[in-house]
Order: structure tokens, then sequence, then C-alpha cells
């Protein structure tokens, strides 16, 4: 009797990880499936990664000055300072098989990316709405981690392939500016 | 020499909590480096937005600050654990649990940074845990086997029939693009797979073939059905030393006596 039970569940447990190997049915499942039982092997495909990202930020030390729309940002631009990586979240190229604990971080930011391109593809229209989202917020808090220093701050999602010095870039995702620092 | 249910569980089980140590101090390293806490990588105060209100509140202390560096090392202790039951003939019931429950915590408390190998790593634990708590029914390790067996089965084919969905791996050039990447790739593989597009097109190819056709180890004779093991354990190898994902090896390969069980099972029942 308990045989058969178990053989039930884990027959249903088959069948549902058959059904979320095809993606409409795959992103439905997924808001019931919080422990992570059903798994994804469409490993590299149909479009394999290629892109490292990177995230940057720039900082404006003034908390007066509006930075709401790109024109504020220009008429302002000599007091914002220059785009700076977020150092221990750059992609770095281990040559280490069995020891590589950076490689989480990375996936990280390559998780919130493939987060943010299916939030674009699922809501065109989401706009500043994205603002709201648990990934916006791990990406503003990222970029608070190197100076808890009060300002305004942006942030950006570069894409890149290839080794250096050939690597080639492209802008993915550019934030509005946010008041961060002290007492944030 | 045939293959039995609770002997190829027992392989899955080892490798996975192998597995669960290197990747348990991993996260160790990861904590002491501050990044589950309030300025690190994965904080609490920031994830635990994407759960209930309810949920968080019972759970935080277990998945932040000393909470969560408990957790940790009780999984690690049930990882070691593991085959110590095995060796001795305790029953490993237990630390099999742990491992599933915390790997349920580990999950659900962050989703971002996790990979392919957590997922069958899942499997592999509690389809080892389920004859450990029925101890006395055979048929629950038979059913548990032939579900790893199933899983690395779809898993093969799931992933081989996507990449027909890919123009690049279509076009023979997604191996040379995956490993131009800088985290995940290999510059002299590139290098040689741009050099020679040919030998390139066929890799790609012969991957989609093998994932493809996986279903024929089920019903080729032997040896040649164990050409689809050597081809499995080649491109696990491969993956773990050209893209530095070792999980893979670990979990994947772990699952094959389940897979040699399973495939024994098949030919059995339809009489081959």
């Amino acid at each position: 009797m308990l045989a058969s039970a178990l053989a039930t569940i884990l027959t249903i447990w088959f069948v549902l990880s058959a059904l979320n190997q095809i993606d409409p049915i795959s992103t439905r499942l997924a808001p019931y499936d919080p422990l992570g039982l059903l798994p994804r092997w469409t490993f590299f495909a149909p479009h394999p990664g290629i892109y490292d990202y990177h995230l940057l930020y720039r900082e404006c030390a003034s908390v007066e000055t509006p930075l709401g729309t790109p024109a504020m940002v220009e008429a302002a631009k000599t007091l914002v300072g220059p785009w700076m990586q977020v150092p221990d979240l750059c992609p770095g190229s281990s040559r280490f098989m069995l020891w590589n604990p950076q490689r989480r971080v990375t996936k990280t930011i390559t998780d919130i990316v493939a987060g943010l391109t299916l939030l674009r593809l699922t809501y065109p229209k989401l706009g500043d709405g994205v603002q709201y989202t648990s990934y916006y917020w791990l990406l503003l808090h990222l970029i608070q981690r190197p100076s808890r220093r009060e300002g305004q701050r942006q942030f950006a999602l570069i894409q890149s392939h290839g080794f250096p010095p050939e690597r080639q870039s492209a802008l993915f995702f550019v934030s509005n500016f946010h008041r961060v620092g002290a007492g944030r | 020499m045939t293959m039995t249910a609770t002997l190829a569980l027992q392989f899955t089980a080892l490798c996975a909590a192998l597995g669960v140590v290197m990747t348990t101090v991993e996260s160790l390293w990861h904590w002491r480096h501050g990044n589950f806490g309030e300025t690190g990588v994965w904080p609490w105060y920031v994830l635990r937005a994407d759960h209930s209100v309810f949920a968080s509140a019972v759970l935080t202390p277990v998945v932040d600050g000393a909470g969560l560096l408990v957790l940790l090392l009780a999984r690690l202790t049930a990882a070691v654990l593991v085959p110590v039951c095995y060796w001795s003939g305790l029953n490993a019931g237990l630390p099999l649990l742990v491992l599933i429950l915390s790997q349920f915590l580990l999950m659900w408390r962050c989703r971002l940074g996790n990979e392919g190998g957590d997922q069958m790593t899942t499997i592999m634990l509690t389809a080892a845990f389920l004859p450990e708590a029925v101890p006395h029914e055979h048929a629950v390790a038979t059913f548990a086997a032939l579900f790893v067996g199933a899983q690395i089965s779809l898993s093969y084919v799931a992933s081989g029939g996507a990449k027909l969905f890919g123009p690049l791996w279509r076009r023979g050039e997604a191996l040379a693009e995956i490993m131009s990447h800088f985290q995940y790739g290999n510059y002299w593989f590139m290098t040689q797979l741009r050099t020679y597009p040919v030998a390139c097109r066929l890799i790609c190819l012969a991957v989609i073939a093998f994932q493809l056709s996986f279903p024929l180890f089920f019903l080729l004779p032997a040896p040649y059905a164990y050409a689809y093991l050597i081809g499995g354990v080649a491109f696990h190898l491969g993956i773990a030393y050209f893209m530095r994902l070792y999980l893979f090896v670990l979990t994947f390969l772990g699952t094959y006596p389940c897979l040699i069980f399973a495939r024994e099972v098949f030919r059995s029942y339809v009489g081959l």
C-alpha cells in the first residue's frame, strides 16, 4: 500500500518534471514550486548563455540635485562621477575546477538578468514597475555595498562577450538614480 | 554483476553527499566572507520580500545570521554521516532527511546562483531517502531507483530537444560561443573551435544526437548500450574541465548506477 502510494507520487513528480521542460508550462508551474522540486533540464539550450554580465554604478554626491530624467542627469553631469564596476561581482575566469565559489556570485547576476528578461517579455509595458521587484532591490543593494556614503546612485548592467582585449560589450539595463547611503 | 536498486541508490546517495560537502564548504566560505549577511550578496532582508510574511517570520531563525551557519554545519555533518552509516550498516535515513530539509530551506531562501547540479541533488537525496525510511518494502527502492533513471534520461532528451530549437546549436556554432564566455569558457578551446569550424559543428551535432537518442540506451543490447554511458562520462568530464562546473560530474554520473538498474528492469519487463 505504502509502496503504491510512493510510486504514484514519484510518477506524478516525473510527469510534472517532463511538463516543466516546456516553456509556457514551466512559467505557470514556477509559482507552485517554491522548493525547486521540478527541474529544468534544458541546459545551454535553446539559447546558450554566451554573455558575461557586469554590474556598474555611478554616483552623485549631492542628494539635492534632481536626477529624475536623462536631461536632468545631462544638466548635472559635472556632479555625476564616472561609472565603476562593483569589484567582487566581476566575472572571473577561474582556472580551478574543484574550487570556484565565486561562480555562485556571478551566476546570481546572470539569474537576475534572466529574471529581468522574462519580466520584460511577460510585461512589455512594465517600465518603472521593475523597481518594485526583488531583482531590482537586490541590484540596488549590491551597488550600496562598496560605500555607505550618502548620495544618489544609478546602476547599469553591461553584457560582454569574449575574452579581453577583443571583448564586445553592450548596455543591457540602466536604472534611475536613487538616494542611498547613511540612514537609507 | 546485476545492479540492485539498493546498491544503485547507495552509490547515488554517496555522490550526492559528496556534492553537498563541496557546495556546503563553498557556502561556509561565503558565510565567512559576509555574503549571506546584511551587506552581502544574498541578504535576507531583500530576499525575504519574495516570500509570505508568515513563512519568512517562522523560518528567519534558520535562514539568516547564526541560524544559517548552524544549518550549514548541520548539513555538512549529515553529508559526512551518510557514507559512515552505509559503511557501518546503519540506517542513513536521518542524515538524508537533514540533507533534504536543508536543501529545501536553502532553495527556498534563494533561487539565485543555483545550478543544474543542485536540482539533481534534490532528486538523488529524496530517492535515496525513501528506501531508508521504508526499509522493509523492497519495492520502494525499485521505484526510487527507476525514478532517478527516468529523470536522468529525461534530462538528456529534454536538453537535446531544446537544442534543436536553438539557431546557434543548429548551425553548429553554439560550443564556440559558449567557450567564448569569460566566466565559464575556455580560451584555448574557443580558439581551436574557431580555427576548425567543421569540428565545432560536428561536436555540436554529436551532443544533440547523443542526447536525443539517449532512449536507445534502454533498447540496445550490451555492450553497445554502454557506449552511451561512456559518452555521458566524457560529456560531463568535458563540462567539468572546460567550464569548471564540477557539480555536474558528481551528480549526473552519480545517477548512472540507477540508470543501469532502470535499463535492466525495462529490458526484463519488455522481454528484451
